[in-house]
C-alpha cells in the first residue's frame, strides 16, 4: 500500500523546496494550505490540498475530515512556520508552539503514522556559546529573537512526546542560496548582505572569531530527504555547515567586501567599507543612538539587524558530526562555502538582490 | 621608541603654539530651539552632550584675525619670521559674491590677513572645502612644504568659521559653535612634534544631504582606519595614546568610535563638547590647547587628533607632546 504523506509549510522556503522531492516519488501526498494562501500551480492528480489552520485545534477542519484524515496518512513533514525574526512572542507562538501542540494531538489518533519529521533550527541553542550539540536542548541562555523561543519551546513539546511517537528533529542552519548560487527567497541574511552593499551598515555586533554557518537549500534538502527516508525514532540532527564550511566573521566580512569590489566597481568607487565588529553594547549604543537622533532609514536598518545579527556575539559551534556520517554513508555531501559564496554575490549583485532575473552562474 | 625615530627622521616639526577666538556671546539649546534653529528636540542634543554654541556676529575673518594677533602677541613672534602663511575654512565667503562688481570677488581675506599682520615674508594660501578638516589639511600642506624646503622654518596656520545668522544650528546631530584658531608650525618645536598624519578623502559623500545615511554608516569604519592607519604610521599602538583631542560631535558617537578604535573612553578629552559645541575645523586645537593649560598632558605623552569633515574626508593626526 502507497505511503501517505502530509506535508505542512509546502508553500514556504524549505517546504517547498521539499515537495519538489517528493512529487516524482510514488506516494500519496496531502498538502495542508492555510486558508490565506493561493493556491499552487504545482503538483499532479493524486495530490490532495486540505485548507486548515494549524494553529487551531484539529486543524480548524470538522471531525469527519480530520479521522479521515487521521487514519490514511503514514508519515508527516512539518515544515510550516512563522520564521520572521520580527515576530512578537505570541504571534511566534501561536505560529510555531501551537501548531506543533496540534499536529502532535493529530499524530496519536493516527494509527497507520510511522514518522514526524520536525524542521527546527539551530538557533533553538539561542545565546548559548561553545559547542551545541544534536541531543542537547535545554538551556537558560535566553534568545536573540522571538522565532528562536518559539522553536526551541516547540522542540520542548516534540522532545516530551518522543517516547510514544516515532519523531526526528532536523535542525537546520540558514540558509543562503542554492547550490548554483541563485537566492531562494529573500530573508534576514540577505536584507543584511544586500545593506551592506548599499553601504548602510554602520557596524556588525560579534567576535571577529564569531563561526558563520551557512549551507545551501540543496544541501538541506538533500539531507532532509536523505535522514526522512532513513528514518531513525527519536532522533535530533544538525543540518549545518561542518567544520571544514565555517567561516570566522572577520573573514567573512573581508571576503564579502572583496566579492562586492569584484562585481560591483562602483562599490568600491563609492567609497564602502567593510563594517567593523564591535562589542554587542557598541552595537547597541549605536543603536539606541539612531532612534534617540530618529533617523529613519538607520534606525530601520539597526532595528533590522538587532533581531539577528546578535547571535554573532554568542560564538557557538554546531557539532554535525553524527549526521555528517549518516549522510556520507548515503552519498550526501554539503556543498562548499568558498565556491558557492562567490557564486552567490556575483549572482545577488547582478541580478540586483533579486529584482532582476537571476542567471545561474 | 619607534615613534621618536620617524619624528626624528621626519625633523621636529611641530604645533608649537595654539590661540583660539571665540565668540564673545553664547546662544543656550531653548533659545536656539526658539529662534527655530535647531533640527532635534533640546533634549536629544542635551542626551547627545551639548548645551550651548558660541554665536558671531562677525565675519570669520575677524575671528580668524584676532586669532593669529593673539598668537603672535601672546608668544612674542616676529611677524616677519613666518615663512608661510595658510588660512583655512570651510563654509564660502559669501559677502564678496553679493556685489556686482566681479573684482570684488578677488578681495581675498588670506592676503589681507598677511597685510594686516606684517607676515611680510610669508607665501600665502588659502584652503577649502574640506569641512572640519580644513585645518588639518592647512597644517598637513604646510608641514609638507616645510619638509621639503629646509629654508621654510615657520608656518602660521588660520582657520576659521561663522555660519550665516539666521542658519540653523545643528547639523546631522551636532550643535555648531562659530569660532577662529590659528596655530604656529615651527621646525624646531618644543612640543607637540608631528609624528604621523593620515587622511581618506571620499568624494562619493560630496553631497552631504543626498547621500546623509551612507556617511553616517560609513562614518565608523572609515573613522576607525584612519585612526588605525595614523597610529600604524606613527609606530604606536591604540594604549599608546595618552589623550584623544577630539573634533566636538556628539559624545555617543565618540563612545562608538573609541570602543572600534581599542581606546579607552576615559582618554577623551570632551569636556569642550559641552562646554563650546562643534567650532567646525578648529575643536582639536582648541582641545589642546585646553588640555595644556589644565594639566591634563604630561611631557612625551602621545596625542591622536581626530576630525571628519563633508566632502568628505576622515583625518587623524599623532602627536609627541
Amino acid at each position: 500500500m502507497r505511503e501517505t504523506i502530509l506535508i505542512t509549510g509546502s508553500s514556504g522556503l524549505a517546504g517547498g523546496l521539499l515537495l519538489d522531492r517528493f512529487l516524482d516519488l510514488n506516494v500519496r501526498l496531502v498538502l495542508t494550505k492555510h486558508t490565506s494562501t493561493p493556491k499552487s500551480r504545482r503538483g499532479r492528480a493524486d495530490m490532495e490540498m486540505i485548507a486548515c489552520d494549524l494553529t487551531e485545534r484539529h486543524f480548524g477542519l470538522a471531525q469527519s475530515d480530520l479521522r479521515r484524515l487521521a487514519s490514511e496518512v503514514t508519515a508527516i513533514l512539518h515544515c510550516a512556520g512563522r520564521t520572521e525574526f520580527s515576530a512578537t512572542r505570541d504571534a511566534a507562538r501561536h505560529a510555531n508552539v501551537q501548531a506543533v501542540e496540534h499536529l502532535l494531538d493529530f499524530a496519536r489518533m493516527a494509527p497507520r503514522l510511522r514518522r514526524i519529521g520536525i524542521l527546527s533550527t539551530v538557533y533553538v541553542a539561542g545565546m548559548r556559546r561553545g559547542i551545541v550539540s544534536p541531543g542537547e536542548l535545554t538551556h537558560r541562555a535566553g534568545f536573540v529573537n522571538e522565532y528562536e523561543r518559539s522553536k526551541y519551546e516547540a522542540e520542548q513539546l516534540v522532545r516530551d512526546s518522543m517516547r510514544r511517537l516515532p519523531l526526528s528533529i532536523y535542525r537546520l542552519s540558514t540558509l543562503l542560496c542554492s547550490r548554483k548560487g541563485m537566492i531562494p527567497r529573500l530573508g534576514a541574511l540577505h536584507q543584511a548582505l544586500r545593506l551592506f552593499h548599499a553601504g548602510l551598515v554602520p557596524i556588525i555586533p560579534g567576535e571577529a572569531s564569531s563561526a558563520v554557518d551557512l549551507i545551501t537549500t540543496d544541501y538541506a534538502c538533500d539531507a532532509i530527504d536523505t535522514l526522512f527516508a532513513s528514518f531513525e525514532p527519536g532522533a535530533t540532527h544538525h543540518i549545518a555547515a561542518g567544520a571544514g564550511n565555517r567561516i570566522a566573521l572577520a573573514d567573512f566580512l573581508a571576503r564579502t567586501g572583496a566579492l562586492f569590489a569584484t562585481w560591483d566597481r562602483r562599490w568600491m568607487a563609492h567609497g564602502f567599507e567593510t563594517p567593523p565588529i564591535a562589542a554587542l553594547r557598541t552595537f547597541e549604543r549605536l543603536r539606541q543612538s539612531v532612534e534617540l537622533a530618529n533617523d529613519p532609514i538607520l534606525t530601520e536598518v539597526m532595528t533590522m539587524m538587532s533581531r539577528f545579527a546578535p547571535q554573532l556575539a554568542y560564538p557557538k559551534v554546531f557539532d554535525d558530526e553524527s549526521t555528517r556520517a549518516i549522510l556520507r554513508h548515503q552519498g550526501v555531501a554539503e556543498d562548499r562555502l568558498d565556491s558557492v559564496y562567490p557564486r552567490f554575490i556575483r549572482n545577488a549583485v547582478e541580478s540586483r538582490w533579486g529584482k532582476r532575473t537571476q542567471g545561474s552562474t | 621608541m619607534a615613534a621618536r625615530r620617524k619624528a626624528a627622521a621626519r625633523g621636529a616639526i611641530g604645533l608649537d603654539r595654539i590661540y583660539y577666538s571665540l565668540p564673545r556671546q553664547t546662544r543656550s539649546l531653548q533659545q536656539l530651539a526658539e529662534a527655530g534653529q535647531l533640527i532635534s528636540d533640546q533634549k536629544t542634543l542635551k542626551k547627545l552632550g551639548f548645551r550651548r554654541a558660541y554665536v558671531a556676529d562677525t565675519g570669520s575673518w575677524v575671528l580668524m584675525r584676532a586669532s593669529a594677533a593673539a598668537l603672535l602677541r601672546e608668544g612674542a613672534i616676529d611677524p616677519e619670521s613666518i615663512d608661510q602663511l595658510f588660512v583655512a575654512s570651510a563654509l564660502p565667503d559669501s559677502r564678496a559674491r553679493a556685489s556686482r562688481d566681479p573684482l570684488r570677488l578677488f578681495d581675498y581675506p588670506a592676503t589681507r590677513l598677511q597685510a594686516e599682520l606684517g607676515l611680510c615674508n610669508a607665501v600665502v594660501t588659502a584652503t577649502h572645502q574640506a569641512g572640519c578638516v580644513s585645518l588639518f589639511s592647512a597644517i598637513q600642506l604646510a608641514r609638507t612644504a616645510m619638509e621639503s624646503d629646509r629654508r621654510v622654518r615657520r608656518s602660521l596656520c588660520v582657520g576659521g568659521d561663522v555660519l550665516p545668522s539666521k542658519s540653523q544650528r545643528e547639523i546631522l546631530y551636532n550643535l555648531i559653535s562659530d569660532g577662529a584658531c590659528t596655530v604656529l608650525l615651527d621646525r624646531d618645536a618644543s612640543v607637540n612634534r608631528i609624528v604621523s598624519y593620515a587622511q581618506t578623502t571620499k568624494g562619493f559623500f560630496w553631497a552631504p544631504r543626498r547621500r546623509r545615511y551612507e556617511l553616517i554608516a560609513s562614518y565608523f569604519s572609515t573613522a576607525r582606519n584612519v585612526i588605525e592607519r595614523a597610529l600604524d604610521d606613527a609606530g604606536l599602538k591604540s594604549s599608546d595614546i595618552a589623550l584623544v583631542l577630539p573634533h566636538n560631535v556628539n559624545r555617543r558617537s565618540w563612545e562608538i568610535l573609541l570602543d572600534l578604535a581599542g581606546i579607552a573612553p576615559r582618554r577623551l578629552y570632551d569636556r569642550n563638547i559641552t562646554r563650546k559645541g562643534h567650532t567646525i575645523a578648529a575643536d582639536p586645537f582648541i582641545n589642546l590647547r585646553d588640555a595644556v593649560e589644565e594639566g591634563r598632558i604630561q611631557r612625551g605623552d602621545h596625542l591622536l587628533l581626530f576630525s571628519f569633515g563633508f566632502g568628505a574626508h576622515w583625518s587623524a593626526m599623532v602627536l609627541e607632546h
